[in-house]
């Protein structure tokens, strides 16, 4: 991504932004927002998302926008927090016949690659994920696939390839994402 | 080709190039044969994404992630955007339901006083002249909103005091409405008293009929020199007043008090006062004032001397709240 150099006029929006708009959001928030999130860090990410936003001069209703954006990470983050909820758990249930040890490390990566399967399958045909799942979860053949779902080889290999290349592309959006924070 | 077609086309050959059905493996090689040489500026994508969808069917080794998480976590994710979605908005609907309530429950004038069409601050006395050359004086957080039309002039008095000196007008008799009666005029000049429980016309010209709004349907009419309170149950027997010390008080902002309840002497004063009165009505209503109180005179003194003359204790709390109460 391009760097974005902050002119003094984008300043100008991002300031006039914070001090109009900073404690309506928050107030906004903080009568619907539960544990675990709090309203201070979802206004401060929100304000940090509008950092990075190229159409700044475009905005006409900031608060709409301020709430949507709001809106979407805390999207977001709910489904992070329960999609880590659940891997944690099933982690526990097969502790005993878990081979191998996995490190905080690996279980945040775990989280991340759950959280981007699930974003980037969420428009597909449950069909299609039943054989993405099938190929890269479970390890059955091609084959065994197109028999299982009914359908021919052709299509099966069509709905893995959409699969593989939808999982790509949200893979390096989050490694843009990632760089962008850091 | 844009960058996403051209990634469907290489996760294609990547899918083909594995399959277990060796005819369609070795037919996918030739075809892929011809790709690789039409476009070699793709290769390093093309062997990022191979390498890519290898890690992916390592997932459940590498990070212990099992079909059945995957699963879940697609049926998770949906419902989570729902359940935030549903948060959102509820919350939402919760809260104009509450804000609604308190709103009523605390005082249903205050939203007609905002949207009045003319209205005083505390302290503050305007005078205007409206569309048909009556003049209105509004005493102190007073507001009135309007309602004129070829059949009839109303003035609906929202809360306060006013003053009017009404245009003469046969065709259209002037109408000033309050919860407790409506009082009808052609071409006079009174005074009408909101107060929360009653309102109170003072006549100084001619004379106003006055029909009841409450229990009672009564209509009486009222002459220059002469008042009447109407409250929920009715109309009170018609009284005599001094003109010309009632048009001076109204002057000098003024309380002409005679046996005025407390709780409404009260009302008055804190309309003129940026300090906040609480007192409980049921408990000071039955004590009577009598007398010339001045409105804008330090409320300190004015409250000092009600409570030299009933048995009422006032209890500050900082600057601005004052609670009053029976002793």
């Amino acid at each position: 991504m391009v760097p974005i150099l902050p002119t003094p006029s984008r300043q100008q929006i991002l300031q006039d932004m914070y001090l109009d708009h900073h404690d309506w959001l928050r107030h906004w928030l903080n009568s619907r927002v539960r544990y675990p999130f709090t309203a201070a860090d979802l206004v401060q990410d929100t304000f940090v998302k509008l950092l990075q936003t190229q159409q700044l001069f475009s905005i006409q209703e900031p608060r709409a926008y301020l709430v949507n954006v709001a809106k979407h990470l805390l999207i977001d983050k709910h489904r992070r927090y329960i999609l880590e909820q659940n891997y944690l758990e099933t982690l526990k249930q097969h502790a005993d016949d878990q081979d191998i040890l996995l490190s905080s490390n690996q279980i945040e990566e775990a989280v991340l690659i759950l959280d981007f399967l699930t974003v980037a399958l969420q428009g597909t045909t449950a069909l299609t994920r039943k054989a993405f799942i099938m190929y890269y979860f479970e390890g059955y053949s091609q084959s065994e696939i197109a028999t299982e779902i009914g359908k021919s080889l052709r299509t099966t290999q069509l709905y893995l390839a959409d699969c593989l290349q939808l999982c790509y592309e949200a893979k390096n959006n989050l490694l843009e994402l990632e760089q962008d924070e850091r | 080709m844009n960058a996403k077609q051209l990634q469907k086309e290489m996760a294609l050959w990547i899918v083909r190039l594995n399959t277990d059905n060796l005819h369609e493996r070795q037919q996918a090689q030739i075809e892929f044969e011809a790709w690789r040489n039409k476009y070699p500026e793709h290769h390093d994508q093309l062997d990022q994404m191979l390498s890519f969808s290898q890690t992916m069917q390592q997932f459940s080794t590498t990070h212990g992630i099992s079909s059945q998480n995957v699963r879940n976590s697609m049926k998770l994710s949906q419902q989570s955007k729902k359940h935030i979605l549903q948060m959102l908005s509820k919350t939402l609907l919760f809260f104009v339901g509450v804000g609604g309530v308190i709103y009523l429950a605390s005082d249903s004038t205050m939203l007609s006083y905002h949207t009045a069409d003319f209205k005083t601050e505390v302290g503050q006395i305007h005078s205007i002249t409206l569309q048909d050359g009556s003049k209105v004086t509004l005493g102190a957080k007073s507001a009135i909103k309007l309602d004129f039309s070829s059949e009839k002039r109303q003035i609906n008095l929202v809360q306060g005091d006013m003053y009017i000196d009404v245009a003469k007008d046969p065709q259209r008799p002037l109408i000033i409405h309050t919860p407790q009666a409506d009082f009808k005029a052609l071409g006079t000049r009174f005074i009408v008293y909101q107060y929360s429980n009653s309102s109170v016309l003072n006549m100084l010209h001619s004379k106003v009929e006055t029909r009841s709004l409450g229990k009672d349907h009564q209509s009486k009419v009222v002459k220059q020199g002469e008042k009447i309170t109407a409250n929920p149950l009715g109309l009170s027997p018609i009284s005599k007043l001094d003109i010309a010390s009632t048009e001076f008080a109204w002057d000098k902002h003024q309380i002409l008090a005679d046996q005025l309840p407390l709780t409404d002497l009260l009302t008055n004063l804190s309309r003129y006062h940026h300090q906040y009165l609480i007192f409980n009505h049921s408990t000071l209503k039955d004590y009577k004032v009598s007398g010339v109180i001045n409105a804008q005179q330090d409320l300190d003194q004015t409250l000092r001397l009600l409570v030299s003359h009933y048995p009422i204790k006032i209890t500050k709390l900082g600057n601005y709240v004052i609670y009053i109460t029976s002793k």
